[in-house]
Order: C-alpha cells, then sequence, then structure tokens
C-alpha cells in the first residue's frame, strides 16, 4: 500500500518536477505575473498564469503573518570535498579533484600532489568511500606522497580538511590488490557502503615494460564522528 | 502560444523520465500516473508560463482528514488536494507571495511566503508539534546542487505533530534528533532504503514505518512526514527534482607509480616485506655489533 503511494508519488513528481529544469530563460514582462484573458482558460477553471487578485500595499486584504522557514536540524551532515590530506604524524599534501578518462583516473601531476575521486562520497556524507589516489613515485621526481601507505598501520589517524571543515578517518586495514583487480575486487570504490575513507596507491614489484607496479596499495579507514 | 510550446517540450522531457523507469513499473505504475498526471494538469498548465519570472513553488497538503483547495495570490491553482499530496511546481515571481488553504469556504490558513528569484521552494501546510495546534505552513527551499550519476539528493523534513524524532535509514540513526519545522538533507547512493521514525533518543515506539524509500539517480527526493501517531495519520509526502549531474565514472585502473623507486621501500601486509625487514635488523644489529668491537679493539 504504501509502496503504490511511494511510486505514484515519485512518478508524478518525477514529470511534472522536469518543469522545473526546464525553466525558459526570456523573462516577457519583467517579473510581473501576466494577466491572462479570463474568457480563454485552456482547463475550464484554470488559467495559465497566476494573476494576483489581491492587490499589494496597506489598503489590500493581503495581509497575512509570515509562514516559517524550516530550518536544519542541529545534526545536519557536513560534506565537502577534500582540498587537503594529513597522514599519521602529520606529513601533509594537497588534494586536487580527479575524473576517470577511458576507464583510468586521472591521478593529479606531481608526486606530493592527491587525487579524489569526484564520482564518490565527499567528506561527511553517510555512506560511501571517499577515494584519494596519490603517486608512490614518479620517473622525474622520485619517490610520492603517498609511499608513506608503506608504513601506515591500523589505528592511526588520517584527517581531510576543505572548506574550513574537518573530517576524521580511523585506519582499519591495509591490503595490496592486483592492479586489475581493483575495481572489481576491492571494493575501493564501492558507494554503496558505509562512510570511510579510501587512499590507493601503488605497490608490489615494478616492471616498467608491464606497466609499472603489478599491485594496488589500498588503505581503507572509517570515519571517526561526523564532520565538523 | 507559449504555453503550447513549453507543455510539448514539458512532453518530451516527461517521455525521458519514464524511459528510466524498468518495464515492469511502468506496467503497473502507468495506470496510476495516467490518474495523477490528469489531476496535476492545472499545475502543469500554470508552471511553464510563470516560470521566467524565476521562481518555482510547491504546495504539500500535510495535514490529516482534509481537503484543501490552495490558491496563490488570490488565484486558484490546485482543488480538492488531499493529505500528504503534493502539487506543483507553480511558476511565480520572486517576493512575498500569499498562500491560501481552504476548506470548502473556510479558510484554513493564510501565510505570506518569502520566494528568492530562481528558488524552488516547498511550501508545507501542516500540523505544529501540539496535534489540537492551529495548521502551520513551512517553506523548504531546495537545494539543487549537482550530483554523482550513481547518486541522489535526499531531504527529510518532520512537519508531523510529534516531539523531536530520530530518522532510522536501514536500522541506523542516519539523522538524529529532528524537531517540528526542521529538515536534515544528504546525498546517497541510489537504492531503496528502509526508513523510520521513532522519537528522538529511543527505539521506540516506532512513529512510522520502516518504509521502503526509493531514492532515483539524479533526483533530488524530499520527505516530508506528516500526520498525527496519536491519531495514527501519520504518513509521508514526497516529492521529486531532476538535478544536474557532476562527476566521472568508477575507473577501473589507478596508475600511481612511474618510476620504481618506491619498489625497494618496505611493503605493509606483506610477510615478504616482513621478513626482509627483519634480515635488516639483523644485519644492522650485526654492523652494530661489529662496530662496538672495532672501537673496543682501538681503546686497546
Amino acid at each position: 500500500m504504501l509502496g503504490v503511494l511511494l511510486l505514484c508519488c515519485v512518478g508524478l513528481e518525477g514529470c511534472s518536477a522536469q518543469a522545473d529544469g526546464a525553466v525558459p530563460g526570456s523573462g516577457t514582462d519583467g517579473g510581473a505575473p501576466t494577466p491572462a484573458p479570463s474568457s480563454s482558460p485552456a482547463v475550464p477553471g484554470f488559467s495559465a498564469q497566476i494573476t494576483p487578485t489581491i492587490p499589494p500595499g496597506p489598503a489590500g486584504a493581503a495581509s497575512a503573518p509570515p509562514g516559517r522557514i524550516g530550518r536544519p536540524a542541529p545534526s545536519q551532515r557536513i560534506r565537502f570535498i577534500p582540498t587537503q590530506v594529513v597522514l599519521p604524524g602529520g606529513a601533509h599534501a594537497p588534494v586536487l579533484p580527479a575524473s576517470t578518462v577511458a576507464g583510468q583516473l586521472q591521478v593529479p601531476e606531481g608526486a606530493h600532489r592527491v587525487g579524489w575521486w569526484d564520482g564518490g562520497a565527499e567528506a561527511g556524507d553517510p555512506f560511501g568511500s571517499v577515494v584519494l589516489a596519490g603517486h608512490v613515485d614518479t620517473k622525474t621526481e622520485g619517490i610520492g606522497f603517498f609511499s608513506r601507505l608503506k608504513r601506515i598501520r591500523a589505528g592511526e589517524t588520517v584527517v581531510l580538511h576543505g572548506a574550513g571543515h574537518t573530517a576524521s578517518y580511523r585506519v582499519g586495514s591495509i591490503v595490496s590488490v592486483p592492479k586489475n583487480a581493483l575495481a572489481t575486487k576491492s571494493g575501493a570504490f564501492a558507494q554503496m557502503v558505509g562512510h570511510r575513507l579510501v587512499l590507493i596507491t601503488c605497490t608490489g614489484a615494478y616492471d616498467a615494460s608491464r606497466g609499472g607496479y603489478e599491485d594496488n596499495l589500498v588503505v581503507t579507514a572509517t570515519a571517526v564522528g561526523q564532520a565538523k | 502560444m507559449q504555453r503550447r510550446s513549453v507543455s510539448g517540450k514539458f512532453r518530451a522531457v516527461s517521455r525521458g523520465a519514464f524511459s528510466r523507469i524498468p518495464g515492469s513499473v511502468i506496467r503497473r505504475v502507468i495506470p496510476l500516473l495516467l490518474a495523477v498526471t490528469v489531476a496535476a494538469a492545472p499545475a502543469v498548465l500554470v508552471a511553464p508560463a510563470e516560470a521566467a519570472t524565476g521562481a518555482n513553488l510547491y504546495i504539500v497538503q500535510g495535514l490529516p482528514g482534509k481537503s484543501l483547495d490552495i490558491s496563490i495570490d488570490g488565484k486558484t491553482v490546485a482543488t480538492k488536494v488531499a493529505t500528504a499530496k503534493m502539487v506543483g511546481p507553480f511558476g511565480v515571481a520572486a517576493g512575498k507571495r500569499m498562500i491560501t488553504a481552504k476548506q470548502g469556504a473556510t479558510v484554513v490558513i493564510q501565510r505570506e511566503v518569502t520566494v528568492g528569484s530562481g528558488a524552488s521552494l516547498d511550501v508545507v501546510i501542516h500540523q505544529p508539534v501540539s496535534p489540537t495546534g492551529a495548521p502551520v505552513i513551512t517553506t523548504y527551499t531546495n537545494k539543487l546542487d549537482a550530483v554523482p550519476a550513481d547518486k541522489g539528493g535526499l531531504r527529510v523534513a518532520h512537519d508531523a505533530a510529534v516531539g523531536p524524532a530520530d530518522i532510522l535509514v536501514n536500522g541506523k540513526v542516519t539523522f538524529a534528533n529532528v524537531a517540528n519545522g526542521e529538515s536534515l538533507e544528504a546525498v546517497v547512493p541510489a537504492a531503496t532504503y528502509k526508513v523510520a521514525i521513532v522519537p528522538a533518543g529511543a527505539t521506540s515506539p516506532v512513529v512510522l514505518g520502516p518504509l521502503d524509500l526509493p531514492i532515483q539517480a539524479g533526483y533530488l527526493t524530499r520527505v516530508f512526514a506528516v500526520g498525527d501517531p496519536n491519531q495514527k495519520t501519520m504518513t509521508v509526502a514526497l516529492g521529486t527534482i531532476k538535478l544536474p549531474k557532476t562527476g566521472s565514472g568508477t575507473p577501473g585502473l589507478v596508475n600511481t607509480g612511474t618510476g620504481g623507486q618506491a619498489a625497494g621501500l618496505d611493503q605493509a601486509g606483506s610477510s615478504a616485506a616482513d621478513d626482509a625487514g627483519l634480515w635488516v635488523v639483523v644485519v644492522l644489529a650485526g654492523l652494530l655489533a661489529a662496530a662496538v668491537t672495532v672501537r673496543k679493539v682501538v681503546r686497546r
């Protein structure tokens, strides 16, 4: 019964709500409601425009108390796109948004910069993985910032900052997975999970002729409280 | 003329919306959709003509046992709106708009709401905390921020005649201590969630639910809890609005090492690495012992 009600409402609003996104850009009369010819409503009883019939101003009958303005509850979660990551020990690096192009995450250039996957969760969300990927090394700059993940231990804290907010995570697991199994087996990008932070870099044997490192190092950390 | 062209556009968009719904669902829901679409026709006709002025109003009828006629600035926009129904969007000019709800000839409530330019606003007619109190009107601004392709926006508003509540999602308190007139929002993966409302800090009695709440990818779903648990009139009103999309797809590959310099570093979680580390310690200890021996020798 409720299910039917829900589906019904969603169906209705899903289509009628389209008008929200289809607002015509051309204003016709500078913003004031246009009076409709009263003789030609398309549907009996309804005209195409909303015409004020109550004159504005103190003389009109238009005085009524204002409606309440809905407030966010005090427990409203803060969410933010991370712009800095702080690893255990205090070493920090800038975080930049990173997109997937042709199936590959475009981690920002520079051994000391970290990418935030733009299709994943933001810090503070109730569900989903916040995914950060960073270089273990680069040809030109040598050892990278995320080489520190090789020394990270369960129980240590990783902190994200962004837009004046902070979110803390406690490291739970550290695993290495074959690079070609990262997306399919590790769950690193999963969103239908409790909120968590996933840090990714490369590890294992290095063979330049076979695409570099053979494994990804995946560090998973769970949220400590809500983002502030 | 303007009306005709815009409603044509509307029809094209709604076909797109339907095509995203699985076939089996369409078959089950279409008769209902037809019925409600006809009922909503006035709303649709009003919206495009006024949309140029920038603001959209949705009106939620949250009063149990009432059938309300709704007018905006004195103009009737919907008649006989049943409990837990949402009507709209109604395109209006930004500024102060008068909302009047009548049952027959009786004015149930009349309030002035302030509408920002370009805003999308939900206007909820509902009971206050006290079940015997006069009806109130609360407005909520719809945040139409972009979401990733597989997620949707969710906003839950407490508009029921009951004290502060916790909202459980899949059995876990996801939104805590929400009072009448307050709301909470989040971006969540598209899925069907089990949602229940309980008194804040308690697990019973369940005020509402658990009920299945489908969150559609790419839409903002607004949920309004209305009614009075003591009168067993608790229910929800729902509405969705399409959101812009952001973010990229799931990566298949993450290449984060192009130099090879880190290949010699210790690796966490690898027994081979631990063994190597142990050997390093042994070798270092050996060297240290050797050095001490050498110093001792030199002193003699």
